[in-house]
């Protein structure tokens, strides 16, 4: 189960092409496809660089629903 | 405005159901037709216990032929890799022909191992030394420039073969010891080891919403 995120709508936001984020981010374009559709879960380095290069706080694109009072 | 990504959904299409149906149906009747005499000589050549690797050997010819000749077609490749139509796909197609040559290898030490007592000794053995030099050489190249996501493709294919192929290897082991050489041909596990890790291949590369084949 992979996490859901933000990515897609951070890219679009600043109206790059996902060949063009790949680019900037150093991975290839499937990596890009593959994160926004919900189908991998990218390292942690590559999500810190994603937060780096979008300003924005990991947590601010990757959206973990597990709630620590869930556990008992 | 929910910027949420969502999974796509693939919209079902007659046409794309039904056109790679007609011309799988006319290619492969055509190919029976005019394979049956030439694949009944061939089968004759080969030893009964070398068929598999024979049969793997040809599959991964038709694999390397398919992706060599799929790269010069840039619709073919963006929709194998996800890509949208239009964009610039040389980097995938680059990938692709170094998969092809890496299927040639293959295929070409398979056909060797299993034809090898119509080519004698020294030439079998050249020719299955070349092409195990190109294949690790070519699965070097393409793993350094391959990023996290194929990295993890391949990682995750080569536990799924091992997982389920270490039991054969054990019962292998088993058989060839306590029963002094009975058991399974090499030819025929190593025929089973690059059906399952090709399999395991696509499920990998499937899951991450790739190898959308045309």
């Amino acid at each position: 189960m992979t996490l859901e995120n933000r990515l897609k709508g951070l890219r679009e936001a600043a109206a790059w092409s996902q060949g063009e984020l790949a680019r900037r981010l150093g991975v290839s374009r499937q990596t890009i496809n593959a994160v926004e559709t919900d189908r991998y879960d990218p390292s942690l380095p590559l999500a810190l660089r994603m937060a780096k290069l979008f300003k924005v706080p990991v947590t601010d694109i990757f959206i973990d629903s597990w709630d620590p009072e869930d556990v008992t | 405005m929910n910027t949420i990504s969502q999974t796509r959904r693939k919209e079902f299409s007659w046409k794309r159901l039904i056109i790679p149906m007609v011309i799988g149906g006319v290619v492969g009747f055509t190919a029976m037709r005019l394979g049956r005499s030439h694949a009944d000589r061939l089968v004759a050549l080969v030893d009964p216990d070398q068929i598999a690797g024979l049969v793997v050997g040809l599959l991964s010819l038709a694999v390397a032929l398919f992706c060599f000749v799929g790269a010069f077609f840039p619709r073919s490749v963006a929709r194998s890799y996800g890509i949208a139509p239009g964009e610039d796909v040389s980097e995938e197609a680059s990938l692709q022909r170094w998969s092809a040559l890496c299927a040639l290898f293959y295929g070409l030490f398979m056909l060797t191992l299993s034809l090898h007592h119509l080519l004698g000794t020294p030439l079998a053995l050249a020719l299955m030394g070349a092409s195990l030099l190109g294949a690790i050489a070519t699965n070097s190249y393409l793993w350094r420039r391959y990023d996290e996501l194929w990295r993890e493709i391949t990682a995750q294919a080569c536990v799924i073969t091992f997982t389920l192929f270490h039991y054969i290897l054990l019962a292998w082991a088993a058989l060839a010891v306590v029963l002094d050489g009975a058991g399974f041909e090499p030819v025929n596990v190593i025929s089973a080891l690059l059906a399952v890790f090709t399999i395991a291949t696509i499920r990998a590369t499937a899951r991450r919403g790739l190898a959308n084949l045309p």
